[in-house]
């Protein structure tokens, strides 16, 4: 579909002297972007299964520049999520945004791990690799303390 | 800092180069570049990528001048003495001839012989009752018959 879209400008730049610019996929997470729990406990298991995908509602990050609507969340962020018809926290834990950032790695699907209200991890372990700085980070450590591998 | 090796290509990725994947399943691949992710991801083989480091080990190529390294490595044999025996004692026996092996040998039987010879006449003076299984042996009292005093034969005993 990219390539296609790609091809446009040039195709038709003869006819229509205007060109539009095509943005590379940007991968944010924010509103409504579906999500992987990488749990093993109940909720994230049936919720993997459900009929809807695990999406995120709502980003708590910071982010003076963006609006409102237009919040998104990265690696480490804190999230609010809809499984299952139900709410839950949780922390994004893989991205498929390429963080410029190094020994940072890509993933591919965005991963997340549920927690409950006072940062604790709702399962006993993680079934995903981790990015390494979850050990460094304080408020991460929780979630560093359950994982099973790190990358 | 630890130098990682590409995934795809078989090069090496120094510090601030490369991009690292996670991929559903777990994996982790490490890729020099994008060239090599892309390719990885069209699901090229890079086996059958001609500049890749598996390509030219699955071809042998360039492969000539490792073998010749190889052929000129061989184990020395080391000649040394050991805490029973100095060096010169054991190349001594090493170089023995046979024939004087041979003697050595018939010296020691004869010597074995002769001691058992002695210890059998040694026994005959302690024990002058005990009688050999089948031999009869003639008591020294009895002298009245003019039977010479055989010693036990030589090759009866062992």
């Amino acid at each position: 579909m990219n390539n296609f879209v790609r091809l446009l400008p040039t195709t038709i730049d003869f006819i229509v002297h205007r060109s539009f610019s095509i943005t590379a996929p940007l991968y944010d997470l924010q509103k409504v972007s579906r999500v992987h729990v990488v749990d093993n406990s109940k909720l994230a298991l049936d919720g993997n299964v459900y009929k809807r995908m695990p999406r995120i509602i709502h980003c708590y990050k910071r982010n003076d520049n963006l609006t409102r609507t237009r919040l998104t969340a990265g690696l480490g962020d804190k999230v609010l999520l809809a499984i299952k018809g139900q709410m839950k926290k949780a922390i994004i834990v893989g991205c498929k945004q390429r963080v410029r950032k190094p020994n940072v790695p890509q993933f591919d699907s965005n991963n997340v791990v549920l927690i409950d209200d006072d940062g604790n991890p709702v399962g006993t372990r993680i079934l995903a690799p981790i990015p390494a700085f979850f050990r460094t980070r304080g408020d991460l450590a929780k979630i560093a303390a359950i994982a099973t591998a790190f990358v | 800092m630890k130098l990682e090796i590409c995934n795809y290509s078989g090069y090496k990725i120094y510090p601030g180069h490369g991009k690292r994947v996670v991929k559903i399943d777990g994996k982790v691949h490490i890729y020099l570049n994008s060239k090599c992710q892309r390719s990885a991801d069209m699901r090229r083989n890079p086996r059958r990528v001609t500049w890749t480091v598996l390509y030219r080990r699955k071809h042998k190529k360039g492969a000539a001048e490792q073998e010749i390294k190889k052929r000129t490595r061989r184990t020395v044999k080391f000649q040394r003495a050991i805490t029973g025996a100095t060096w010169n004692e054991i190349l001594a026996k090493r170089n023995q001839q046979p024939e004087f092996r041979k003697a050595q040998r018939q010296d020691a039987i004869n010597a074995a012989k002769q001691a058992k010879k002695v210890k059998a006449q040694q026994k005959k003076v302690t024990q002058p009752t005990a009688v050999k299984a089948g031999k009869p042996v003639k008591k020294p009292e009895k002298i009245q018959k003019t039977v010479p005093k055989t010693g036990p034969k030589k090759g009866t005993q062992r």
